[in-house]
């Protein structure tokens, strides 16, 4: 029976050791104590380091699309706060052309809703929205697990992050939005401001205030949107006739109604608006001044003009857009490559 | 070791059997005309629009047994997709002591489940039954074919007031012993309007056919 002792004693050490490995993976994320309370609800998709790593590498995969050419960072790059600079609508499989501006990713742990009209109402979900669309990634969900299960790294990295090699479309989903929830900036010098390591110039303090009493309403501090569904004022496109929030709840008074976006990184995120058909910040700022929305019009003379816009160029986040940790993981150049 | 191999493991395996034989089947017949409904076969409505289904798919949640208005049993599992072509999605495992005279389910996915993010199983959008371009269950999926060769696709869903679709169904028993439910669908399709042959969206046309569904099994 001593023998057996042993071998039990032995058991339970084991199975305590890998329980402190898996505990050691667990990982948080930090974000500033102004930040308001999470959205996101981690107790059910508790972060943890082969989690992310796995959901980075589905991020970068073009396995994801039905031609194996497009992934999320085609119109997502790291470079651009996840944003498609320079791009009016995003690009899709076979060269397609979408029907909104590609927005960047960063703070999705505080946001309820995605997408322009928000289509989508978790993060997890969000993923399928480009994956099955015809004009984005042409792909079904179905093909691309049974196409993850037949590479010869994939079983591998979901058995690491999920204990299960059997690979399944929660936990697709549970690893890209983990790999999203650490895109967290909050390191620009509006930032380092509110901590009191940086102090504005006094045309950035003009644009802060200019912005308080003009802007905050919906584009509120500090993650700079109130997560609402607002008319811009933008007529409507003729060819692409996006009716926006109306789109999701039949309701007549949601027609043109889009969703606030965060004012954050916007030296990244050009061209603006949803359909993106403003090239410069100077036009957007033009437009909220001389258009009349439900009687509230921003009438800013042109220095105003210049202050504001010193202001906004603070909430730009540097140090996000060069985070190594966001990069293309290496791991997958070489498999991609080898 | 000796010991569970020789004791323990037997012992073990036999309480897994008695569980087993003190279940019963309770099978879910999806009937028009008094009959299980056949993929493929033509049938005929009061509009004399003949048709045929291809593909009955439907989600059922919150299965709840009562007995003289006493809950007795909560189904374990929460939402059961029903699917005509899964002949094992149509038994449902009760212990076979359970006296009933009542049943009540919903038709469909409650609001909560549609908004809480990625879930596996039946609920795992692989089986079809997720819009992907607007987050939502589809609660019941009917397509098929009517007049010759026109199809027609029915897929009901939506959780957002005032376009909710979830139904609940209530059904009552004369025997405390059932070993079936029988949900009909002859009303529904005896009222649809094949004119109308796609609702694939949430929406107002998506809640009328979701109270002709449960007008038609309740």
């Amino acid at each position: 029976m001593k023998k057996y002792t042993s071998i039990i004693l032995a058991l339970v050490v084991i199975v305590i050791l890998v329980y402190l490995c898996r505990i050691k993976n667990l990982t948080t994320l930090n974000y500033p104590k102004y930040f308001p309370s999470v959205e996101y609800d981690l107790s059910k998709n508790p972060i943890d380091k082969d989690k992310i790593e796995l959901g980075k590498m589905l991020f970068y995969d073009p396995v994801l699309s039905k031609n194996n050419q497009v992934s999320c960072a085609s119109c997502h790059s790291s470079y651009n706060a996840f944003a498609h600079t320079d791009h009016k609508l995003s690009h899709g499989i076979n060269d397609k052309i979408g029907n909104r501006n590609a927005p960047g990713l960063f703070n999705l742990l505080w946001q309820k809703e995605f997408m322009w009209d928000g289509a989508v109402n978790h993060l997890d979900m969000q993923a399928l929205a480009p994956i099955n669309s015809p004009i984005e990634m042409g792909e079904s969900t179905r093909n691309l697990i049974s196409k993850l299960q037949k590479t010869n790294y994939y079983p591998e990295l979901f058995y690491s992050a999920f204990g299960d090699s059997i690979i399944t479309t929660e936990y697709l989903l549970k690893s890209l939005s983990q790999f999203q929830l650490t895109l967290i900036s909050s390191n620009s010098k509006y930032d380092s401001v509110i901590k009191g390591e940086a102090k504005f110039s006094d045309k950035e303090k003009r644009g802060h205030e200019l912005f308080k009493n003009n802007c905050n309403s919906c584009h509120t501090e500090p993650m700079f949107t109130n997560y609402e569904y607002k008319k811009n004022g933008i007529k409507e496109d003729s060819i692409l006739k996006d009716f926006g929030r109306y789109n999701i709840t039949g309701n007549i008074n949601d027609k043109y109604l889009f969703k606030v976006p965060s004012l954050r990184n916007l030296k990244y995120s050009y061209p603006y608006m949803h359909d993106g058909r403003f090239e410069k910040l100077q036009f957007v700022i033009n437009h909220y001044s001389e258009i009349n929305i439900d009687n509230n019009l921003i009438h800013l003379n042109n220095k105003e003009k210049v202050d504001l816009t010193a202001f906004l160029l603070t909430l730009n986040d540097k140090e996000f857009s060069l985070n190594k940790n966001h990069k293309f993981p290496l791991k997958l150049i070489e498999i991609l490559y080898q | 070791m000796i010991v569970f191999y020789k004791f323990l493991f037997p012992l073990l395996l036999l309480s897994s059997n008695l569980i087993d034989n003190d279940k019963k089947e309770l099978v879910l017949e999806l009937n028009i005309n008094n009959k299980n409904i056949t993929l493929n076969n033509s049938y005929e409505n009061i509009n004399i629009n003949i048709f045929k289904i291809n593909k009955l798919k439907f989600y059922i949640s919150n299965l709840k047994f009562y007995l003289k208005d006493k809950e007795v049993l909560e189904y374990h599992k929460k939402h059961i997709l029903i699917d005509i072509e899964n002949e094992n999605s149509l038994k449902i495992l009760i212990p076979n002591k359970l006296r009933f005279d009542e049943i009540t389910f919903n038709l469909g996915v409650d609001e909560e489940t549609n908004k809480s993010g990625a879930k596996g199983g039946d609920l795992d959008p692989i089986n079809g039954m997720y819009w992907t371009w607007n987050s939502g269950y589809i609660n019941f999926k009917v397509e098929g074919i009517y007049k010759g060769s026109n199809d027609f696709s029915y897929h009901i869903g939506g959780f957002m007031k005032p376009y909710d679709t979830i139904q609940l169904i209530k059904m009552n028993f004369h025997s405390l012993n059932e070993n079936k439910i029988v949900l009909n669908f002859d009303e529904f399709f005896n009222k649809i309007d094949f004119s109308l042959s796609e609702i694939l969206s949430p929406g107002e046309n998506a809640v009328k056919l979701s109270t002709l569904l449960a007008n038609s099994i309740n």
